[in-house]
């Protein structure tokens, strides 16, 4: 596995000078940001466990981007989320006039800030940090391992690098995750998108979240109808393990001042 | 729109090729994961726990615990359960393992019956990089069963006549939370059973058995195991006490109180002597009746626990436990709230060992009754106002008969019925201001006599009357004959009172059974096996053989 990662990151980076040339060639010199642009959306999505519990996630999150100089670019992120686990699929119901199936929640908040540099014409590298605490309530009693409570701070390091090829986008990012008092958990993710038209992208993504495959496959599309300003975003994913997670990933996200089409605002203003 | 795929592309050639290339790559590259599935697993020590507990009023089963084992992918423990079977959960983590205790409900909050619950351990995992999103891991569940056996609490009248079949009221809770097939009195199945749909009381008929202690047993098809019982129908030889008269204490005007305690073969009186109103044991030993026992304490009614093994006195303001045996008194307890100028009056106890004391007022005008718990030693106001009552348990202590107000009202008032299965009072169709005589009731009450004049069947239908002249009455315990202390006949007149008159008065069936005059305010009560007349007024006790009539 380390061997072809090492493979795919260097088939990136000797990429990168070749895309650099022919773009270049073609496009004007353009800012890594052109312009502050804000977002904001609601994210839900359905996580199922083979042989255990689903669970139905529901958020908002929004983010701002601004320019730093031609070169550079940052951008300050937030999203609060809940989680609901049904612990219908792992407790039979009894009927009862004294008590009642219990459920499980989770609650998440994070924020994170990232900075990068990008040209529009070759790719984008780009380094974040994030901050998160999860809570929980489950049953009488629910406790994170690493702390023994029913709270865990995060925290995260992210670094990644994307390369535009056309009408294609290969990136490729690693997360480095501290939960508190507990293991840090890394991980890489590497995606491969195509716009078949302007305002829709087909991403396609593999991972190895825990040292297991993950694969992912995502389409967004921003219509045109809409004012190019409104995206939604349709994606599966799967941890592929004996027991398998399947995700299904919904979002919404509006766009505020900034009405471009999809390619442009993910090269030129996310 | 644009339909052209790569329309604006600027591409150098082979850029899509190399495009194809690293994609591929990228995919191909993941192939190689897929190891540590463990890591994310839930393991637990035992997928079933079993808890059992005696009755309702048993103490909760101790707490079992399980051990979990989880992976280092687990970032979340969840513990959650279901079903009645189980209060709550608790686990307590070590490391990659979790002891998790499971704490069972108590008997009392969901009483007798078979309960299920399941426990599910589940581990959840970080389902994104960033750990914002939590997925489930495996899954392992507990089933938890809980047995909690019905409970038999008494069986009224516990004690029974030798060599006769008969019907008794096994009172208990939860007799329909299982599937009963049976009851037997020891190894001897009844002939016949029902349960009221509350499961709180059972008819059952004994077959004639020979005189024994008999445990009370219920057959059960889907019980683990025998339901406990310790509660025992004493079946007694008959008696013959012969005809004798028994003296007061010195100084008495008045009995309020006649109890035969047939186990014991003695007879208990609260009388009015004093200095202060005794109850008096006479016991009934080698054909001779003993010389009276007494403990002086201001009473003014007692009644047996429903098995017999205690009794309960009230003075003016508390009930107050006897020994049944030596008289010697436990502590009182005394009634909440009792309204200004009033008084207990009396008390008399149903078949689920709970007492219903009425009180009184020294003047006139209605007031609340109690309901007296000896388990718990409470009394509660009933939430019923009645009017100087006098309440009667029938001898199954299924129900009591209560009729109030006095001859100087200007109205009649109504008949109050105790159920004591709900503990409830309910007005009856009739009404009547109450004399000296208190209602007769047979054991099973289908038959009552109110105001010694009027005999009404179970539903309190008139079905004729006795005379005037009557000043006390006993039924036998079928309700086919009534026994009656006739003024002006000089003794007991027998009347058949299981045929209905019309509300016409009914005939007496031979001649009077002269008796000594036992005085004024007479009471009267009857053995179990109908055998023998215990008549007490303010003169003295008769004992009199009933007439065979």
């Amino acid at each position: 596995m380390n061997s072809q990662k090492l493979f795919i990151s260097a088939a990136l980076l000797a990429s990168l000078p070749l895309v650099a040339n022919v773009a270049a060639a073609a496009e004007p010199a353009q800012r890594a940001v052109q312009a502050t642009n804000f977002s904001l959306g609601l994210i839900a999505s359905d996580s199922d466990t083979k042989d255990s519990t689903s669970n139905g996630t529901f958020g908002l999150g929004g983010v701002a981007t601004m320019p730093v100089g031609d070169l550079f670019g940052a951008s300050l992120s937030g999203s609060y989320s809940r989680t609901t686990a049904r612990t219908s699929d792992v407790l039979f119901d009894v009927a009862s006039q004294t008590s009642s199936r219990q459920t499980c929640r989770f609650n998440n908040a994070d924020a994170a800030v990232s900075v990068f540099a990008r040209k529009p014409t070759l790719g984008r590298i780009s380094a974040s940090y994030g901050k998160g605490n999860v809570t929980s309530d489950c049953g009488d009693e629910s406790v994170f391992v690493s702390t023994g409570e029913d709270t865990m701070g995060i925290d995260y390091y992210r670094v990644g690098a994307e390369a535009y090829l056309g009408d294609f986008t290969f990136g490729a990012v690693h997360t480095s995750t501290e939960p508190e008092d507990g293991a840090k958990l890394e991980s890489d993710i590497f995606s491969a998108s195509w716009y078949p038209l302007d305002s829709l992208k087909v991403t396609l993504s593999g991972g190895d979240l825990y040292k297991q495959d993950t694969y992912g496959i995502e389409i967004e599309h921003q219509p045109e109808f809409m004012g190019e300003s409104l995206g939604v975003a349709l994606g599966y994913s799967v941890i592929d393990r004996d027991q398998r997670i399947g995700t299904i990933n919904f979002s919404v996200v509006f766009h505020f001042g900034t009405k471009v089409e999809l390619k442009t605002r993910d090269r030129q203003y996310r | 729109m644009r339909l052209f795929l790569g329309e604006k592309v600027h591409y150098l050639p082979g850029a899509r090729r190399v495009a194809g290339f690293l994609l591929f790559g990228l995919l191909a590259g993941c192939g190689g994961g897929g190891g540590g599935d463990e890591a994310s697993q839930t393991q637990i020590s035992t997928n079933a726990i079993t808890f059992s507990a005696s009755g309702p009023s048993a103490p909760a089963p101790a707490a079992q615990s399980l051990t979990a084992t989880f992976g280092k992918d687990v970032v979340q423990l969840s513990v959650v359960h279901s079903g009645d079977a189980i209060a709550s959960t608790s686990s307590v983590l070590n490391g990659r393992t979790a002891e998790i205790t499971i704490v069972p409900a108590t008997p009392s909050s969901i009483g007798p019956g078979a309960f299920v619950g399941a426990v599910a351990v589940t581990g959840y995992n970080c389902a994104d990089t960033t750990c914002s999103r939590l997925a489930a891991g495996s899954t392992a569940t507990v089933s938890v069963s809980y047995q909690i056996s019905p409970a038999i609490l008494s069986v009224a009248p516990y004690v029974a006549a030798a060599g006769v079949s008969d019907t008794v009221v096994i009172s208990g809770q939860g007799l329909r939370a299982f599937n009963i097939s049976g009851v037997r009195f020891g190894d001897t199945a009844a002939t016949s059973f029902t349960v009221n749909n509350a499961g709180t009381e059972m008819i059952a008929t004994h077959p004639a058995l020979p005189a024994g202690d008999y445990t009370i047993h219920l057959d059960t098809s889907n019980h683990s195991g025998e339901v406990p019982s310790d509660v025992a129908l004493k079946v007694l030889d008959p008696v013959a006490y012969a005809a004798a008269t028994l003296d007061h204490l010195p100084g008495t005007t008045a009995v309020r109180t006649l109890i035969y305690d047939a186990e014991r073969q003695a007879l208990l009186t609260v009388t009015d002597t004093a200095p202060s109103n005794p109850i008096v044991r006479y016991q009934y030993e080698n054909g001779v009746w003993s010389a009276p026992a007494q403990a002086a304490a201001g009473l003014l009614d007692a009644t047996l626990s429903a098995d017999g093994t205690q009794l309960f006195a009230i003075n003016q303001t508390a009930v107050i436990p006897v020994d049944p045996v030596t008289l010697a008194q436990g502590t009182s307890v005394a009634a909440p709230s009792l309204a200004t100028n009033s008084f207990l009056k009396n008390i008399v106890m149903g078949n689920d060992n709970r007492a219903l004391i009425t009180t009184s007022l020294t003047t006139s005008g209605s007031t609340q009754g109690y309901l007296f718990e000896p388990a718990s030693g409470t009394i509660l106001l009933n939430g019923i106002v009645l009017n100087n009552a006098t309440p009667v348990m029938s001898a199954n202590g299924a129900g009591a008969v209560l009729s109030q107000g006095d001859p100087s009202l200007t109205s009649d008032v109504p008949v109050y019925v105790y159920t004591t299965s709900t503990n409830s009072l309910t007005a009856s169709a009739v009404s009547l201001r109450q004399n000296g005589v208190v209602p007769a009731l047979n054991r099973s009450l289908t038959r009552v006599v109110l105001n010694g004049t009027r005999v009404y069947d179970g539903n309190f239908a008139l079905l004729g009357t006795l005379p005037d002249t009557t000043v006390a009455v006993a039924l036998k315990s079928d309700g086919s004959r009534a026994y009656a202390v006739d003024t002006a006949a000089g003794g007991i007149l027998v009347y058949d009172v299981s045929v209905d008159r019309d509300e016409a008065a009914y005939t007496a069936l031979g001649p009077v059974q002269p008796i000594p005059d036992p005085g004024t305010g007479v009471r009267m009560t009857i053995t179990p096996d109908n055998g023998t007349l215990f008549i007490a007024g303010s003169a003295r006790i008769v004992v009199q053989p009933t007439p065979a009539l």
